[in-house]
């Protein structure tokens, strides 16, 4: 049952990751796979906060917020140019920037000896400890984040944005600055993954910087791949399923160490399947 | 959206629940008084730190053949469930959850990584299961738990030691680092820093990086221009061996002092032909050719890394508790922290913390293909 | 002075492993037009291959890595066959190419660990042997000599093939419009059968000249094929030459780097480079 709960949790975070990242790529367009750096600076922020200043983890929810903001502010605004594959390559560079910030900057971050003892989350009195009382404040955030994205999505910004995904030259032929609409959602959704970076630091309670790697990136992508592009429940279903699988596989029986790599063949070919066979994704609206 | 696209969504959902469900009901054990006593094993299995966590799971494998072919713990085999970490802080906390909650296991041996080991022990603790570390170094895990014990000292004795021994036996007085960012790594660079400069050192290079980096040949330019008496290598090895290579092949005359990392035989052997003056420092052990040779002939390869001694004794050290005090948590935590063992690694008693109440050292120098003591 | 010319030493040699990289990868590109990430699997598999045939079967040097090269290329042509001409078939986008390529890069690196265990090993037999040149006061081995005359030589016979022969025409046609070139007669499938076989037997030999030169792991596809990458970019993407020189510059700023700051930053600094040519000359320094 604690495995369970266990499991809920990150289907939570991850699910919130999924939700920001589809936002930028399936809603605009952009594929992003610099989205762990967001998670790590909102885990950072938050880990330092509490733990350096003793602020309320509610309050240091939104600083971490506007910060990883700030910053997928200036990505977007650098990389607004680049189109297609070179924006790629792109994002995956800063990834791998922000990486080594977070694994150089020994001050601050204390380099790959990584924060610990993290406190949980406390709001008048009353601290989220348990596991089970974790997820219900997990599901909230999920929560938030999905009426976020509902509410982008079905705004005028949102058909906007799907219209610049579709063909953005003559969106802006249209009139349209698609600049700033491209731009405004990826700081949303920067921000979005720092919100699950707060969770994830707060419920594991330890962060180093091997949790925000490009191969993090990658799997946040592969989420939103497999669950369907440009579909909310999609990315929710990506997170609940590649959470869930490698977990299952677990109890397949493989000797433990094949039992990592198979985890690692399984995800393999389900890129290669997914590619060939459904692009869209399982829930998907949208095919690269 | 497509009626096909739905359905597959909510049946790839179902079925894999259904999975998850019908192989936690199959594979989730009950804790009872006789039958076998289940245990986990968290290291990394894949990725980079790989070899070491899988030779260490040859060695839990082996000291646990021996321990159950010997009558197990009062007639109880012990039962090792192994999960991958992969030095990593999400995985290690999955695993160590399943372990936890499906597999009921009443300790856990592990991580490697102190990554792993500092994500999953708060865990561990709440939920009153006992966890020895056998290679685990970052010193803040001294503040874990009273059921925390880790039978490897933390970074900050070993670093201090190589300082002293370097200023004061060595005569060294400038000395360059090069080392792995990783904690291990890292960790001990820092502790070695302080100390030396604190004896009157001076620090002439400093370069660090990733633990898969191959490439040191400008870092060593640096370290040529500079010429110190020593470089302080603690890296891991695969790249110390890479870097020996180079250090070779660039011509660099100063001599070189690494870390517990190199007692590696395959290092050893590899650099043989380099001449060059290698020391290194090493827990004082008791690594005897008999415990090598029943682990190579296990692994059926020629490394004897890091965490393997230990881990084998970590296994010993739990398996005894066990006997002394049956599951229960709170009496095998007290079973555990009265230990007195004299394993492959040395001697092991644990503090208040869990951590080794001393930490004795040696130097070795790598030639002729072996490691042989200076002091 | 003479730690001048070994810097710029270091940098010949790493440019030459990057400029093995970048050749066979441009190439793909120049012809089938996306960016192929399976090509770091080849490399790494070649690398495998001759560590099986001259450290664990103990055949001879020059078969082992005939036989390495063969079946690097063996794979990359195989891999084309059953995943990317599906994709190309269906006119499938970059993007949706470079996620299955991704996929095949998984899966490879995951089989070979398996196989093959993650530990590192060597390729050479006897490790101390290599022979050193002085040059100028810094100073090179015998295998990265070999290694940039390697580099060379394949920059020259590309360079070559692709300018004066018919294939290289025919080549180019294909690159430039594949419904044309079919309809002018030529087998625009058979082709690219052919080129990816050239290609993934180049990225071989880069996988087996790092293989020499440092040592093997399953991960080592992934590094190499990064550098091999942002070499092209910068290079331009698909000049055979650009993608030499782009090798060179890259580890010329990296080792300048390293030097004036320290290793942690490598990878960051290269990426750096990266993002900075993307952004005020993305066509890279040589068009096609």
């Amino acid at each position: 049952m604690e495995y369970l709960v266990h499991i809920a949790v990150l289907i939570c975070i991850y699910g919130i990751l999924g939700l920001s990242l589809n936002l930028a790529v399936g809603q605009a367009g952009l594929l992003s796979v610099t989205h762990a750096a967001f998670y790590g600076i909102g885990a950072y922020v938050v880990a330092l906060l509490l733990i350096a200043v003793g602020l309320n983890f509610f309050i240091a929810v939104p600083i971490a917020m506007i910060l990883a903001g700030v910053v997928a502010l200036a990505v977007g605004v650098v990389f607004s140019r680049l189109r297609e594959v070179y924006y790629v390559f792109g994002t995956l560079g800063f990834n791998i920037i922000a990486y080594s910030v977070f694994l150089n900057w020994d001050s601050v971050t204390r380099g790959p000896l990584g924060i610990p003892g993290i406190p949980r989350p406390e709001i008048f009195g009353f601290r989220f400890g348990e596991n089970e009382f974790f997820l219900i404040l997990a599901t909230i955030f999920l929560a938030i984040t999905y009426a976020v994205c509902q509410f982008v999505t079905s705004s005028s910004f949102g058909r906007v944005l799907r219209a610049i995904r579709e063909d953005e030259e003559v969106t802006s032929v249209f009139g349209y600055a698609t600049h700033y609409h491209k731009l405004a959602v990826f700081v949303i959704s920067g921000m979005l993954a720092a919100f699950a970076g707060t969770l994830f630091a707060t419920y594991i309670t330890f962060i180093d910087p091997s949790s925000f790697n490009l191969n993090e990136s990658i799997f946040i992508l592969a989420i939103i791949i497999l669950g369907g592009l440009a579909s909310h429940r999609g990315a929710i279903l990506g997170a609940f399923l590649l959470i869930i699988l490698p977990e299952a596989l677990r109890f397949v029986g493989f000797p433990s160490d094949v039992a990592a790599q198979m985890r690692q063949v399984t995800y393999g070919l389900i890129l290669i399947l997914l590619m060939l066979y459904r692009p869209q994704g399982i829930w998907g609206e949208f095919r690269m | 959206m497509d009626n096909s696209a739905k359905f597959i969504g909510w049946a790839a959902g179902i079925a894999v629940v259904a999975a998850v469900i019908v192989f936690m009901y199959v594979g989730t054990s009950t804790p009872s008084e006789t039958g076998p006593i289940t245990i986990g094993f968290i290291a990394p299995l894949t990725g980079d730190v790989a070899s070491i966590g899988s030779v260490a799971r040859t060695a839990t494998e082996l000291a646990v053949e021996e321990i159950n072919s010997a009558g197990g713990i009062d007639g109880r085999q012990l039962n090792v469930v192994y999960e991958d970490g992969q030095c990593s802080a999400t995985p290690a906390n999955n695993a160590a959850t399943k372990l936890i909650n499906a597999d009921r296991v009443i300790a856990i041996i592990g991580g490697v990584c102190s990554s792993e080991t500092a994500a999953f022990a708060p865990t561990a603790m709440q939920n009153k299961i006992v966890v020895i570390s056998e290679c685990s170094s970052a010193p803040n895990l001294s503040k874990t738990g009273k059921y925390f014990f880790r039978n490897y000292p933390s970074d900050a004795y070993q670093g201090k030691y190589a300082a002293e021994h370097a200023y004061n036996m060595l005569g060294a007085r400038n000395a360059a680092l090069i080392f792995h960012q990783t904690d291990w790594g890292t960790g001990i660079k820092d502790v070695f820093k302080q100390r030396f400069t604190e004896l009157g050192g001076n620090i002439v290079v400093e370069d660090g990086s990733p633990q898969e980096a191959r490439d040191y040949r400008t870092a060593l330019s640096k370290v040529k221009v500079a010429n110190p008496d020593y470089i302080y290598a603690p890296t891991y090895p695969e790249g110390g061996t890479v870097l020996l290579r180079q250090i070779k092949e660039m011509g660099i005359n100063s001599k070189i002092l690494a870390g517990d990392a190199w007692s590696d035989t395959r290092l050893q052997k590899d650099v043989a032909s380099f001449d060059l003056d290698i020391l290194y420092v090493e827990s004082k052990g008791n690594v005897t050719d008999e415990f090598k040779s029943k682990l190579l002939a296990k692994t059926g390869g020629d490394q004897v890394p890091l965490c393997a001694p230990q881990v084998y004794d970590a296994t010993y050290i739990l398996a005894e508790a066990l006997k002394k005090a049956g599951t229960d948590p709170d009496k095998l935590a007290d079973a555990m922290r009265a230990t007195k063992y004299d394993g492959v690694s040395g001697h092991i008693e644990f503090d208040a913390n869990g951590d080794m109440t001393v930490a004795e050292y040696i130097v070795k120098r790598i030639e002729n293909g072996t490691a042989a003591q200076v002091q | 002075m003479e730690i001048a010319v070994q810097i710029a030493l270091n940098a010949v040699i790493a440019g030459a492993l990057y400029s093995l990289a970048a050749l066979g990868f441009n190439l793909v590109y120049n012809t089938a037009r996306f960016f192929d990430l399976g090509y770091g699997a080849v490399a790494a598999t070649g690398a495998y291959a001759v560590f099986y045939f001259y450290k664990t079967l103990q055949f001879d040097l020059l078969s082992s890595i005939a036989l390495g090269i063969l079946i690097a290329g063996a794979l990359g042509f195989l891999i084309e066959k059953v995943v990317y001409r599906q994709l190309r078939a269906r006119k499938a986008s970059q993007t949706v190419l470079l996620i299955a390529s991704l996929g095949v890069l998984t899966v490879v690196q995951a089989i070979i660990a398996i196989i093959f265990s993650s530990q590192f090993q060597t390729l050479s037999r006897n490790i101390g042997a290599s022979r050193i040149y002085n040059v100028y006061g810094g100073v090179m081995t015998e295998t990265q000599v070999i290694i940039l005359c390697s580099g060379l030589s394949i920059m020259t016979a590309l360079g070559i093939i692709l300018r004066y022969t018919l294939f290289g025409k025919a080549i180019k046609a294909v690159a430039d419009d594949e419904e044309v070139a079919q309809i002018v007669g030529i087998n625009s499938e058979r082709l690219i059968g052919i080129v990816f076989f050239i290609g993934s037997a180049i990225g071989g030999i880069a996988g087996i000249a790092v293989g020499f030169d440092t040592g093997i792991q399953p991960t080592m596809g992934m590094t190499l094929l990064l550098s091999g990458v942002v070499a092209a970019i910068i290079g331009g993407m698909g000049n055979v030459y650009g993608g030499v020189i782009g090798a060179f510059l890259l580890a010329a700023i990296e080792n300048a780097g390293v030097w004036y700051l320290s290793g942690e930053w490598k990878a960051a600094i290269a990426f750096a480079i990266l993002i900075l040519f993307l952004l005020f000359r993305p066509q890279g320094l040589f068009q096609k």
